[in-house]
């Protein structure tokens, strides 16, 4: 579980490049999310385990990144496209 | 307004959106360490904490822009693009907050963790990083003041964005900037929760959150008689962050009530027990400055309350 959070974190950094593509960008928050919750459930369960959880935390940090990358596109996009599409 | 750095041009919204993340990380760091919270564990909840403001943030949005969103689903536009524009089309701030104590409840409970102590951490941090997200506001020229030629105004001028004629803030035009009025007031708010947060010897629960709560509602609530910018919904002459603070005032004296006045009664039952919640325990110590004959039962529990502070996260 840990591991596929830490791999959609990484799809999600991709998409979070919004300049490559807008709509990349739009589907990188859901993908980072997704990852985010992955690799806490993973790191929980690990630790609870008494097992490392190294890669759960690699997968936390790159979701957290990949958020704040995604979510940096929708904020400043967000200022004026609904007024753009209603102009 | 954005700046240029290594050749790619970076929106200074998003840099102060960051940059706040990172302050209130950083704050948060220490914070945790006076309530002997993990590391790893409040990364998790602040994360659930985070998804739950994400979303609560764009569905409070799309509520109170209503008219808006009927008029793009109404639109000619393909269905790829009405999805894209509902989905970038903005975020209010009260519905980040409630999402995010949504977010914080359900971590809370999916992993059987008490969570007063994030709760205050979280409380305590907010305003800061809130702080440079206003002056991001600023920047972006969203949440705009009313239009006022005093000597503190600002005039945005078309350079200040890069597609002047494609945004709805007024160009020429004074306005108070009442982003960076209200990220002074965050800002001292932050200074006032930090000093109650280390004044706070007996780590009493959920104080922090209950005063950020109160105060903020209090800021916000007189600062949106200042706001120019007019399509963020509302009822009854009042504005829909307005209601949010009354309701949030309300569950503010509502939570002090059950901390005090209801729990009390329940925390003392005939046989000098007591129950094991924090604020339950917060409760009996108050009681024991004002009840002498009541002492013994006191002594024990402020020492389940000292046992409670330590095994909080656990």
């Amino acid at each position: 579980m840990a591991i596929a959070g830490l791999v959609l974190g990484i799809v999600a950094i991709v998409c979070g490049f919004g300049p490559v593509s807008a709509w990349l960008c739009v589907a990188g928050l859901p993908v980072a999310i997704a990852g985010l919750v992955l690799s806490v459930v993973g790191g929980k369960k690990a630790k609870a385990a008494g097992k490392p959880s190294g890669i759960a935390t690699a997968g936390l940090v790159i979701g957290i990144i990949a958020v704040v990358f995604t979510a940096i596109s929708f904020f400043t996009c967000g200022l004026c496209v609904v007024c753009v599409a209603l102009a | 307004m954005s700046i240029t750095i290594f050749g790619i041009e970076l929106p200074l919204y998003g840099i102060m959106f960051f940059l706040g993340i990172a302050a209130a990380a950083v704050v948060a760091i220490f914070l945790i360490k006076r309530r002997n919270i993990e590391g790893f564990d409040f990364a998790c909840g602040a994360v659930y904490a985070m998804i739950g403001a994400i979303l609560g943030a764009k569905l409070l949005f799309l509520l109170v822009s209503i008219d808006q969103v009927k008029m793009v689903i109404e639109s000619s536009l393909t269905v790829l693009e009405k999805v894209e524009i509902l989905l970038k089309g903005g975020f209010v701030f009260y519905g980040g907050l409630i999402g995010g104590i949504l977010g914080l409840l359900v971590y809370g409970w999916q992993f059987k963790t008490k969570m007063a102590s994030y709760f205050d951490v979280c409380a305590t941090v907010l305003p800061l990083g809130h702080a440079f997200g206003r002056v991001g506001c600023f920047f972006g020229g969203c949440c705009y003041g009313i239009e006022h030629d005093g000597w503190f105004s600002h005039v945005y001028g078309a350079d200040w964005f890069a597609q002047p004629d494609k945004v709805i803030t007024p160009i020429g035009v004074p306005l108070l900037p009442v982003q960076l009025i209200e990220a002074m007031c965050l800002l001292a708010l932050f200074a006032g929760l930090m000093v109650l947060f280390f004044k706070n010897k007996k780590k009493t629960p959920w104080l922090q959150t209950l005063a950020y709560m109160g105060a903020y509602s209090v800021i916000r609530f007189v600062l949106e008689f200042f706001r120019g910018d007019k399509e963020r919904g509302g009822f009854l002459g009042v504005s829909t962050s307005q209601w949010i603070s009354i309701l949030l005032v309300i569950a503010g004296v509502l939570a002090i009530l059950y901390l005090t006045v209801w729990s009390k009664k329940k925390a003392l039952p005939a046989d000098g027990e007591t129950t094991e919640t924090e604020g339950e325990s917060e409760q009996e110590s108050t009681v024991e400055k004002t009840e002498t004959d009541e002492i013994s039962v006191k002594e024990e529990t402020l020492a389940e309350e000292m046992s409670a502070g330590e095994t909080d996260t656990q």
